[in-house]
């Protein structure tokens, strides 16, 4: 009876949201932005990551959130998104820190006997990732990269609209605070959208 | 539905013939508009920004990340360029940035070693459209500290003064919150506070237990929970979770400027409001002894102008007053209108804060909440209240919460792949964080000055802010940081974190005091009825006017100082004496 009224009192809420907003939400509207998720065509070629690095950087995304029941960084568009971020929102010191740090993880694959990191195998590319980030969360770690990287993919994929409504849980207007409600086995975290993020 | 916008009109349709004007729109230039319409006064109301209208301006609200250019994150250069300071604060964001001033166009200087985090919106609303809305009395602990301690001068009021201008404020502004009977943080007129989470509630439980002294309340918010027909009749309606507040909310359901005081006003017939209006300093009548006026720039084609009325209120918060009074200058006042104490730009004050710790609840795993409160827990001051410390004067109090992470823990967490996606999937363990609220003494040291250099683009001398933390606010900053985590151990916290990062000046966005009420015009700037000691008709209503700081959040001070002004400013003025 309590999840009923409370659904109800949601519904409620939300048909007076949308009356007093105006419609002004539509998704339609909002995609329109070149600089966000919906724009960019999925085989829209790179604007700021050379095809080697972005290929890379696909492979990477892939690697840290892979597709499984629910779609994975390739499928909300990550590399895409994040290429977008790098040409029109990073710095210029961000944007070297990135080109670097491609470049770090190429070497590194080289270094163990592949010719680049895009050719290794499957196996080889998860060793060396998670060599990077045992790395990064030791404590003494000297490059910064993998973890600016990982968290970037981790924005991307939990900021685009199937990582925050399919993989999470996304309320746009809860109406009520609900301060204990019972968890089942499968239920997801609530997305919401973090402000003042540092990236 | 639309409605209850507030009519702006262009400045060559204004006449001068008006009882009073009010500089700013905020937190107190809205109540003093309020107030002084209501009582049948006609009133311009001068607002430096653009105009903002309810609801229609709100252009981020309701946006997903998704939705957002960048997902909601600001080009850095942009941000290094034109939001170095604003973007300390932690409401600022792509979602906020057009209610908060651009850095470039609107500098300040601080000496090297000193700095002070100036944060500002300079729009119809000011940062009533900004605030964290926590709304806290001040207790008579609070009025008799100068006094009992010499810090300071004594404040001309007492809480039997303002314990019903209180009153008045909590009713029309609507806050949530519990009584709870304590001497140090009086009981108001409250709406239904939020609820706390199963982890609060124990942890309110283990703390209650361990300290006799000390209570885990519920924040009192200016957000909705049970509107009145008063509040409904203005178009506001209950609080939805959303916690998104400052980017505008269209039910009206946390107190701003727009949503409560300017339709108000408005609906009295007696407010004519005029915004890009930048007030570049109060007209003196010497002959009179009054401020006749004010002299404004347009913000846009910076042509002057000057409007005349009876009175005038400054409520352009504490450092823009200051600014406008110290460039008001006259034979009289070579040194700033009013300013024959000496008092006027010292006494700076701000909370301390940026200081707490958070921890891990061990509890609880198979609950969760739902639906985003936009308001959170306080304990109340407890140092010096019924004993006195050693370390230092005064007290400070807690913000805090409990919450599920959800994904962005996974930047701090090894794994990558299948299994990390999982993990991350499923909400986190639950934490607890509370951080410190300190008061800050004043000292006259603290102050700001008018730049002899330096003029921003409107003409207008440019404030050099000179203030930093102290003695007294060094050893308080360290007992934040004790206390905090004697509070988590004993809330039953494990992998206990103390952030030991001292906010600068000016970041708890509650600076105050560079005007303070007094008994004695030779220290003090202005009376018990935010009257200026030396021009009558000259009121000052914002944080400028506060004599300490005290530890509680000061917005709902200012609503209760200001509504409490100007009825004494009506009266003065139907009984002829301003």
């Amino acid at each position: 009876m309590a999840d009923n009224r409370t659904h109800l009192t949601r519904r409620t809420a939300i048909k007076g949201a949308v009356a007093l907003l105006g419609g002004t939400l539509t998704t339609a509207q909002l995609g329109l932005l070149g600089n966000s998720f919906a724009a960019i065509a999925e085989d829209a070629p790179p604007r700021f990551l050379c095809p080697e690095q972005f290929t890379m950087l696909s492979r990477i995304a892939d690697l840290i959130i892979p597709e499984t029941d629910t779609a994975g960084a390739l499928g909300v568009g990550a590399p895409h998104f994040i290429d977008m971020m790098l040409a029109d929102w990073a710095s210029p010191q961000r944007q070297a820190e990135y080109v670097a740090g491609l470049d770090g993880i190429d070497m590194r694959a080289r270094g163990a006997g592949a010719s680049s990191f895009s050719a290794s195998t499957t196996e080889q590319q998860m060793a060396l990732l998670r060599a990077l980030d045992k790395e990064f969360f030791a404590e003494h770690s000297t490059d910064p990269f993998f973890g600016v990287l990982k968290k970037m993919v981790l924005f991307a994929y939990y900021s685009s609209e199937i990582g925050a409504t399919v993989e999470l849980r996304f309320q746009r207007i809860p109406g009520d605070y609900l301060p204990c409600v019972p968890m089942a086995d499968d239920s997801h975290a609530w997305f919401w959208s973090q402000h003042n993020y540092a990236l | 539905m639309r409605g209850f916008g507030v009519n702006t009109i262009m400045p060559s349709e204004v006449s001068n013939d008006f009882d009073a004007i009010v500089v700013g729109s905020g937190i107190s230039g809205g109540w003093a508009a309020k107030e002084l319409t209501e009582r049948g006064l006609k009133v311009l109301l001068l607002e430096r920004g653009r105009n903002v209208t309810h609801r229609q301006d709100y252009v981020t609200e309701g946006k997903a990340a998704w939705e957002m250019p960048y997902a909601g994150q600001i080009p850095e250069s942009l941000t290094e360029s034109d939001y170095a300071v604003q973007n300390q604060c932690y409401a600022f964001s792509d979602y906020t940035k057009h209610f908060f001033v651009n850095d470039r166009e609107n500098p300040y200087a601080t000496p090297d070693n000193k700095p002070f985090s100036w944060i500002r919106g300079h729009q119809l609303g000011g940062r009533s459209l900004l605030w964290h809305r926590h709304s806290y009395r001040l207790s008579d602990l609070d009025f008799e500290a100068n006094k009992l301690d010499g810090h300071g001068a004594d404040w001309p009021i007492r809480y039997k003064d303002l314990a019903p201008w209180y009153d008045h404020a909590e009713n029309f502004a609507g806050i949530s919150g519990s009584n709870e009977g304590l001497s140090q943080l009086p009981d108001g007129v409250f709406q239904p506070p939020f609820p706390m989470n199963c982890v609060e509630k124990d942890i309110k439980k283990n703390i209650e237990a361990a300290f006799s002294d000390r209570k885990l309340i519920m924040g009192r918010v200016a957000h909705l929970t049970e509107p009145t027909k008063e509040q409904i009749a203005l178009g506001r309606s209950r609080c939805m979770n959303r916690d998104e507040c400052q980017r505008g909310c269209s039910f009206g359901a946390y107190f701003s400027s727009l949503s409560a005081t300017l339709p108000a006003a408005n609906r009295t017939g007696n407010l004519t409001t005029v915004t890009d209006a930048i007030v570049d300093s109060v007209i003196y009548d010497s002959d009179s002894n009054r401020a006749s006026g004010v002299r404004v720039v347009d913000a846009n084609n910076h042509e002057h102008r000057s409007y005349g009325a009876r009175l005038v209120f400054l409520c352009a918060s504490t450092l823009g007053t200051t600014q406008i009074m110290l460039n008001s200058t006259s034979e009289r006042f070579p040194n700033g209108i009013a300013n024959s104490s000496g008092a006027l730009g010292r006494y700076l004050m701000d909370h301390i804060g940026g200081v707490g710790a958070s921890g891990v609840f061990p509890g609880h795993q198979d609950m969760y909440d739902a639906g985003r409160r936009g308001g959170g827990l306080y304990l109340p001051r407890f140092r010096n209240v019924m004993d006195k410390d050693e370390r230092f004067l005064r007290g400070f109090g807690y913000q805090g919460g409990a919450y599920r992470s959800s994904w962005s823990r996974g930047n701090n967490t090894p794994g990558i792949g299948i299994d990390f996606k999982a993990e991350l999937q499923r909400p986190g363990p639950w934490i607890f964080d509370m951080v410190g609220f300190g008061e800050m003494l004043p000292d006259e040291r603290n102050r700001v000055r008018l730049s002899k250099k330096n003029k921003d683009s409107w003409g207008m001398p440019i404030l050099e802010i000179d203030c930093e933390h102290r003695e007294n606010e060094f050893a308080m900053f360290d007992a934040i940081a004790a206390d905090a985590e004697e509070l988590m151990n004993a809330a039953g916290l494990t992998d206990i974190s103390v952030n030991q990062d001292k906010a600068a000046p000016g970041l708890m966005i509650h600076e105050m005091g560079t005007a303070r009420m007094g008994h004695d015009p030779k220290t003090s700037v202005l009376n018990k009825f935010n009257q200026a000691h030396d021009v009558p008709n000259l009121f000052v209503t914002d944080g400028s006017a506060m004599t300490s700081s005290a530890c509680q959040n000061p917005s709902l001070t200012y609503m209760a100082l200001t509504a409490r002004a100007a009825a004494a400013a009506v009266e003065m003025l139907q009984e002829g004496k301003l």
